[in-house]
């Protein structure tokens, strides 16, 4: 625990925003105080996955199962859990929280430094104005109070910061950004991408943007491609907290770290109508500490920041803190997450790859996009990748034997991928609560979510399918079958839950004005994706990063010209 | 598909099937050697360590690379029955396991693992014949071949030496979307 209690600025959560903020305000001469609940990891020596092989593991990197059953019955959903990142995720049962039987929520997370910014997807697609304008052009939910001119340029901050690879495509529905050198296509996605350059002029099929470096950057290395980013990357070629910017707000010497550091409430003086402070119970000791700053940045990741301020409550915000409006809690998004299809593309048999490239590539969104086309509102892009698969092509048969061995010496067939990510509309029904019924190990209340898929969704997952399959029929792909189902892929499963302390032009309606500053509490910031007002169909991390950046230099201000 | 979903895959097939049958009456009259079960895996006593290596040698057998046994398969099997899988699961595989040796008996007069290759590869595609051509239940034994195949093939190309003898590691250190697969000449196993 620090001696000291007072900072400058208190920033809640290590995650992807939480760093962030971390470094934009230590770098603008702030004493920041960096609060994080989880254990303490160490960039290199703490990726004990790295580069291991499956034979490395006890169970080849499949895991405990029964350990899993019992601890990590709803981590092991995240396709990124295995026994090589197992540590980067959650004890569910340590953990607990709520939904109800016939609603399920998958909440996937991991409580140490750096958070989900060390097992996240990586992929990084600008919001343009027809995701800004979406909610006020068919009124679901309440109008954003930026536009992509007003994000634009934080965009191109962070994007210098971060590094992303990619290519630049002049699509009005997905803007360009800064980017480093594209990461190459394979044949088999360079033959997809050049049919359906033929075929359509509405989508262009290109490289996924990454968060990985294709050149050393900033101090970093470029990417080695051994594959499995989410073990850890000693040399930290892909952009997270402890690869690029605790380093950073380290080095201005104005940071200070705390680990296993829980935080149960905002401390609010009604007197000032300010922040005054966090209550932080120790994870090891269970002791409550106070530590006092001017401006508070909530970061602890969506559910986590609404959690606290839910349970931060007094006589002037009974129903929780900066919560006036009443919309605290309510309008939780996630993505619609995999709905495609998969299938055979033939003629390059001869044809395959060297390295693991960490980057899918990427269809632009083409539905809804200059008038209304569907039966339902909003739209989605695909990811995807070609790939070969090898002797698992063979588990389900009877072969056995040297033919068998012989034939699996031979790749499968190639096959295109193509899963979508679709835009969820915000309701007020999908919402998070608090349960104080069920406290957790530290006496703090559970949080109970309750979130599904409406009918614009469920139709939507129908056209994404359908989609699909008519485009890899175009490219001429053989043997299509379709993935995703609303059962086995409910909300959380994701990954981009968002929501729940919305930004909005009026304070009756929502939680942060337009510069993710608590229409109530003047000197409280939410810039993690709690702040989102709606979901539109991109991963959402490199959006998160330029909200921090933009909110932390209008907070900065605000303290110089003493107006916080 | 890459690595994790492929394992995550092949951990979805591997734990498809639950059920509950009384231990056979072999097992609860036939107590086995203490020093026997040490010599063996932590699971299998010797006579069933015994089969499980046979049987996995048959599908993976040795060629100009190792088979299922040198690649440590037996042990594999061994350590997924006994602390992977479920007790339900262990008891059905072990009631399996049982019901295709007496089967083996019955065929060709002899315990599956004192077979020759060729009976064995005999019982194998009975089996196999069996598990497809089933309607309703399946038998233990059909379901035993299949389980046999599936821990047979994961723990052989998850193995050092299956993933770098028999097939290949795609090498890290540099991306080529566009290689001869000439120039590589086998499938990569991860």
């Amino acid at each position: 625990m620090p001696q000291t209690r007072t900072f400058d600025a208190i920033v809640v959560g290590s995650g992807i925003a939480g760093g962030y903020a971390a470094k934009e305000l230590t770098e603008k001469g702030l004493k920041v105080l960096l609060l994080e609940r989880g254990r303490n990891v160490v960039h290199g020596q703490d990726y004990v996955g790295e580069h291991k092989m499956p034979w490395d593991f006890k169970f080849r990197d499949l895991g405990d199962r029964q350990r899993y059953e019992e601890e990590h019955y709803i981590q092991n959903k995240c396709y990124a859990f295995t026994e090589s990142t197992e540590h980067f995720f959650v004890n569910d049962k340590d953990n607990p929280y709520s939904y109800p039987e016939d609603k399920p929520f998958y909440w996937l997370r991991g409580y140490h430094l750096g958070g989900r910014s060390l097992m996240w997807g990586r992929q990084c697609y600008r919001w343009s104005d027809l995701d800004f304008e979406a909610n006020a052009k068919d009124g679901y939910g309440v109008d954003w109070p930026i536009r992509y001119a007003d994000i634009a340029p934080w965009y191109d901050y962070v994007e210098r910061f971060v590094g992303i690879s990619g290519q630049a495509e002049n699509m009005p529905v997905l803007p360009d950004g800064q980017f480093l050198p594209p990461m190459a296509m394979n044949v088999v996605e360079r033959h997809v991408r050049d049919k359906m350059k033929d075929i359509y002029t509405d989508r262009v099929h290109t490289i996924g943007r990454v968060a990985v470096l294709t050149q050393q950057h900033n101090g970093r290395q470029p990417c080695h491609y051994c594959g499995p980013c989410e073990r850890g990357c000693s040399t930290g070629s892909y952009f997270s907290t402890l690869s690029a910017t605790l380093p950073a707000a380290l080095a201005t010497g104005n940071l200070t770290v705390a680990t296993d550091s829980i935080v149960h409430s905002v401390i609010y003086n009604e007197e000032t109508d300010r922040a005054t402070g966090v209550r932080v119970v120790d994870a090891h000791t269970g002791e409550m500490i106070e530590y006092n700053a001017r401006v508070i940045f909530l970061c602890a990741s969506t559910l986590g920041t609404t959690g606290i301020l839910l349970n931060s409550t007094s006589p002037r915000f009974p129903d929780g803190l900066a919560n006036s409006s009443g919309a605290l809690g309510k309008y939780l998004m996630d993505h619609l997450w995999v709905f495609g299809a998969n299938g055979e593309i033939e003629g390059f048999e001869d044809k395959y790859v060297r390295g693991h490239r960490p980057n899918g590539t990427y269809i632009t969104r083409f539905r809804n996009v200059d008038k209304q086309d569907t039966d339902f509102l909003r739209g989605y892009a695909y990811q995807g990748r070609a790939t070969r698969d090898s002797w698992m092509r063979s588990l389900n048969g009877y072969a056995f034997g040297t033919d068998l061995k012989l034939e699996l010496r031979n790749p499968d067939q190639w096959a295109m991928r193509m899963a979508g990510f679709g835009e969820m509309l915000p309701y007020e029904d999908n919402r998070v609560t608090l349960n104080h019924d069920k406290l957790d190990a530290y006496g703090l209340p559970t949080l109970h979510i309750e979130c599904s898929f409406h009918e614009n969704e469920l139709l939507m997952m129908d056209d994404m399918k359908a989609q699909a399959i008519e485009m890899l029929e175009a490219v001429g792909a053989k043997n299509i079958t379709t993935m995703g189902t609303p059962e086995a892929h409910p909300p959380g499963i994701g990954i981009h839950e968002m929501g729940t302390a919305r930004m909005g032009r009026d304070p009756n309606t929502s939680v942060l004005n337009g510069n993710n500053q608590a229409w109530d509490v003047p000197n409280l910031f939410v810039t993690d994706g709690a702040c989102m007002t709606s979901s539109a169909i991109q991963n959402p991390s490199i959006t998160y990063m330029a909200l921090t950046a933009r909110a932390c230099d209008y907070a900065v201000e605000q303290m110089r010209r003493n107006e916080l | 598909m890459n690595r994790r979903d492929a394992l995550k895959r092949a951990a979805l097939a591997l734990g498809g099937v639950i059920s509950a049958p009384t231990l056979s009456a072999f097992l609860s009259g036939c107590a086995t050697d203490p020093t026997q079960q040490a010599a063996a895996g932590k699971t299998f006593s010797t006579a069933q360590h015994d089969l499980v290596a046979a049987f996995s040698e048959r599908i993976i057998p040795t060629t100009d690379t190792p088979g299922a046994i040198d690649a440590g398969v037996p042990d594999f099997i061994d350590l997924m029955v006994g602390e992977w899988q479920s007790a339900a699961y262990k008891e059905r595989f072990l009631e399996g396991l049982e019901a295709t040796n007496d089967f083996c008996e019955a065929e060709h007069g002899a315990a599956f693992a004192a077979c020759s290759p060729e009976q064995q590869d005999a019982v194998l595609t009975a089996l196999a014949a069996e598990h497809q051509e089933a309607t309703g239940r399946r038998s233990p034994r059909a379901w035993f071949f299949m389980q046999m195949r599936e821990m047979t093939l994961l723990g052989y190309y998850t193995s050092e030496v299956g993933a770098t003898q028999e097939l290949r590691v795609n090498p890290m250190g540099q991306w080529d979307g566009d290689v001869p697969f000439a120039d590589v000449g086998r499938s990569y196993a991860l």
